[in-house]
């Protein structure tokens, strides 16, 4: 926590002045803010476009929300999110990348045009290395970041005293954690089985047509 | 096993998507009805059984039994507004309603109350309601009860409401038991995924069927984005036409003609459409006192296996607190648990790293009790407003007073309490500064000097009310006692954004009992 940057410098001036608290309460994450200070509302215009299919696990499904330098982000925060459950061996963790990063996808592309727009400007800012070094303290690229980097980043913005950094936590870490969690495959490894055999079986739409 | 659904669809239903009109069509019925949750649906089947030829308007997709598939992520993604990604201005309260066919009914829990009388004398007294006397409601709730077979869940409680059960019988509390609007019920838990076998009594499987089986139509994927209003009458509304998902906008619009339009878009979507139609709103009371029943929650790990993901999810209650210092004193709560899958467990209070994966790899012993604020009450206790966003869609900015954060601190301490008195090993208060509890008496130290701020304590809500509040004052109100708008004629509100305050109970059989009463009065004013 000592190494990252303390994000108020960044923008301090802005967050003390009373006027702009309605803005920072604009919506779920408050990033029109960072999208206003850092200019990325001009570059969202520009960002990459969803990525098509090459890192999705289920076989060529196309991503609805998450272009190539997301994906790159969210797989590097997936292991420190997830803790202790992020398996041993290196085929299980590509296993578990891809089947998350498709299922943030459907969870991000099915929030409404309002929360995709919020989390696209958070996304594209941490994309920039200047901006994401400052309110992130990630200088490097998000593949080369240590787990300890990583980790510090998330606790910093945690326990920021700026709202607008621990919304941002909380969705990363909601969006990950329940697309981790919610993956039956994971449930089991934690003692829930889903719904049990006698449904699976008698009820119609388990039932292969 | 009979889907009503799918046969009803075989015997000739009039139901369409939105994207199935070509862009500019025009739709011409008696009456309109927006949202098809309990408010709407129930309006639907009174108003289409008088004669009246009736259209229900529905921004979610038509999902019934054959895409109940049990799936959390499919389910939390598909059928809740935002993508359960819905929370106030400032990111403070995860906000739980339904998007889908039967609204907010086919994915709720089941948990059946009339609307205590506490709330209706307060009604009557405060805001001068007529016709919502404990003895003019009765019969109201009484036949909703009938029609939706709300009876006492006789079944004995599952692992998580046991912990209730227990604790508060050993701390002498009050703990009783929920009735439940089910036939049927296989008792497996999963009725916040839309109910696998029908058996729930929700809007989908009851009043839908029944309006639609009296020629009433239903037209999903359909996003109401205003009113057109002319003087004080409503002369159309313009529909956005969604795609098969209902996800994103298609390029087409459709409008609905009506000789009377009922909006039961929910509290935030009703005022919503009222705030985008620029609809007349005098004494600026549109979309202000909009209450939550702002939830907090404690987590415990139990020596036994508890599985809150296995059987009814809510079958016990506790209202010891609810009115314990009267009705307009400091907040009182009412005390439940809330059903305990992983995503949802996991995305509780955005904990990450080692905790997160210690929380989960506790889940089969992990009780998850939650307590509901009444808000609404009292002068420091005024709810939040609905505002528009730049693009258009409601949010709802609602402060959390220091009134309700008292309350707030007391709940966690009888949450506690009661888990330890069941025998926690430890307990969790859901708080991202919050550290595990070994004991009480470690518990009532900890709570008592918890910080309690937005962002810190995780806060929750699937109750949202208001906006739209009765009054037979026009100065304090947007509609009257029968949901009839003060300043439109032929609109009537009729949806849970009605009430003037929380209800202090999980509103279903309020807003059941309530619609029932105001779309039989405005259905012998139409005929």
């Amino acid at each position: 926590m000592q190494k990252a940057p303390k994000p108020q410098s960044l923008i301090g001036s802005k967050l003390n002045n009373p006027s702009r608290r309605g803005f920072l309460r604009a919506g779920v994450i408050g990033s029109a803010l960072l999208a206003s200070m850092s200019g990325v509302s001009v570059l969202t215009g520009c960002s990459s476009k969803p990525e098509p299919s090459s890192l999705s696990a289920s076989g060529g499904t196309a991503y609805l929300f998450l272009n190539k330098e997301d994906i790159v982000m969210v797989a590097a925060l997936i292991p420190v999110i997830v803790g202790d459950s992020w398996p041993q061996s290196e085929s299980a963790q590509t296993d578990a990348i891809g089947m998350t990063l498709e299922r943030v996808d459907r969870y991000l592309s099915r929030m409404g045009a309002f929360n995709m727009k919020e989390i696209r400007q958070l996304f594209d800012l941490l994309h920039l290395r200047l901006a994401r070094g400052l309110a992130a303290g990630i200088w490097s690229d998000w593949e080369r970041a240590t787990h300890s980097e990583l980790d510090d980043f998330m606790a910093s913005w945690r326990h920021s005293s700026i709202s607008l950094f621990n919304n941002a936590h909380n969705a990363l870490a909601d969006i990950i954690g329940m697309a981790w969690y919610s993956n039956p495959v994971m449930a089991k490894e934690i003692g829930y089985n889903g719904p049990p055999d006698y449904v699976l079986q008698s009820l119609p739409q388990f039932q292969k047509v | 096993m009979n889907d009503i659904i799918a046969d009803g669809l075989a015997g000739g239903w009039q139901v369409s998507r939105a994207g199935d009109y070509a862009d500019n069509s025009v739709i011409e019925v008696d009456v309109a009805i927006i949202g098809t949750g309990a408010g709407g649906a129930t309006s639907a089947e009174i108003l289409s059984a008088s004669g009246l030829n009736v259209l229900m308007i529905e921004e979610g997709k038509f999902r019934y039994q054959k895409d109940f598939k049990l799936d959390e992520l499919d389910a939390f993604s598909g059928m809740y507004q935002e993508g359960t990604g819905r929370k106030t201005a400032d990111g403070a309260i995860s906000i739980y309603q339904g998007r889908t066919v039967g609204g907010s009914t086919t994915v709720n829990w089941t948990s059946t109350f009339r609307t205590p009388e506490n709330t209706l004398k307060h009604w009557q007294s405060e805001f001068g309601l007529k016709g919502l006397s404990v003895d003019d409601m009765a019969p109201w709730f009484a036949d909703r009860e009938k029609a939706l077979s709300m009876s006492p869940w006789l079944v004995p409680p599952n692992g998580n409401n046991a912990v209730l059960k227990r604790g508060c019988e050993a701390l002498g509390f009050s703990a009783k038991t929920m009735v439940r609007n089910v036939k049927g019920c296989w008792n497996l838990g999963y009725c916040g995924f839309g109910c696998p076998t029908n058996a729930k009594q929700s809007m989908l499987v009851t009043s839908i069927p029944s309006a639609l089986n009296k020629k009433a139509q239903l037209l999903s994927n359909a996003r109401v984005e205003r009113f057109r209003i002319v003087g004080d009458n409503v002369e159309e509304l313009i529909c956005t036409a969604l795609d098969e998902d209902s996800n994103s906008s298609l390029s087409k619009q459709i409008k609905v003609r009506a000789k009377h339009f009922v909006l039961s878009a929910g509290a935030i979507g009703s005022p919503g459409v009222l705030l985008r139609s620029e609809a007349p709103d005098p004494y600026k009371t549109l979309g202000k006192r909009t209450f939550l029943h702002p939830v907090n929650l404690c987590l415990a790990t139990m020596k036994e296996d508890i599985k809150g993901f296995e059987g009814a999810p809510q079958s016990v209650y506790s209202n010891e607190f609810l009115w314990k210092s009267g009705v307009t004193g400091p907040a009182g709560y009412k005390l439940e648990v809330a059903p305990i899958f992983p995503g949802g467990l996991s995305a509780q209070d955005a904990r990450y790293g080692k905790r997160l994966s210690t929380r989960m790899k506790g889940i089969v012993n992990t009780n998850s009790m939650i307590a509901l604020m009444r808000d609404g009450f009292h002068e420091e206790s005024q709810g939040g407003t609905v505002k528009l966003r730049d693009d258009g869609s409601p949010v709802l900015d609602y402060e959390i007073t220091d009134y309700l954060w008292e309350g707030l601190r007391r709940a966690y301490l009888s949450m506690a309490e009661i888990q330890f008195a069941a025998g926690a090993k430890s307990v969790s208060v859901v708080h991202h500064d919050a550290e595990d509890m070994q004991s009480w008496a470690e518990a009532k130290r900890k709570i008592a000097e918890l910080p309690l701020a937005p962002l810190r304590a995780a806060l929750f809500s699937a109750h949202v009310m208001g906006g739209c509040g009765m009054g037979e004052n026009p100065k304090e109100s947007v509609v009257n006692s029968l949901g009839e708008h003060h300043q439109l004629r032929n609109l009537n509100v009729i949806d849970g954004s009605c009430f003037p305050t929380s209800i202090g109970a999980n509103p279903q059989l309020s807003i059941y009992g309530l619609a029932a009463m105001q779309a039989t009065q405005l259905a012998k004013r139409l005929v």
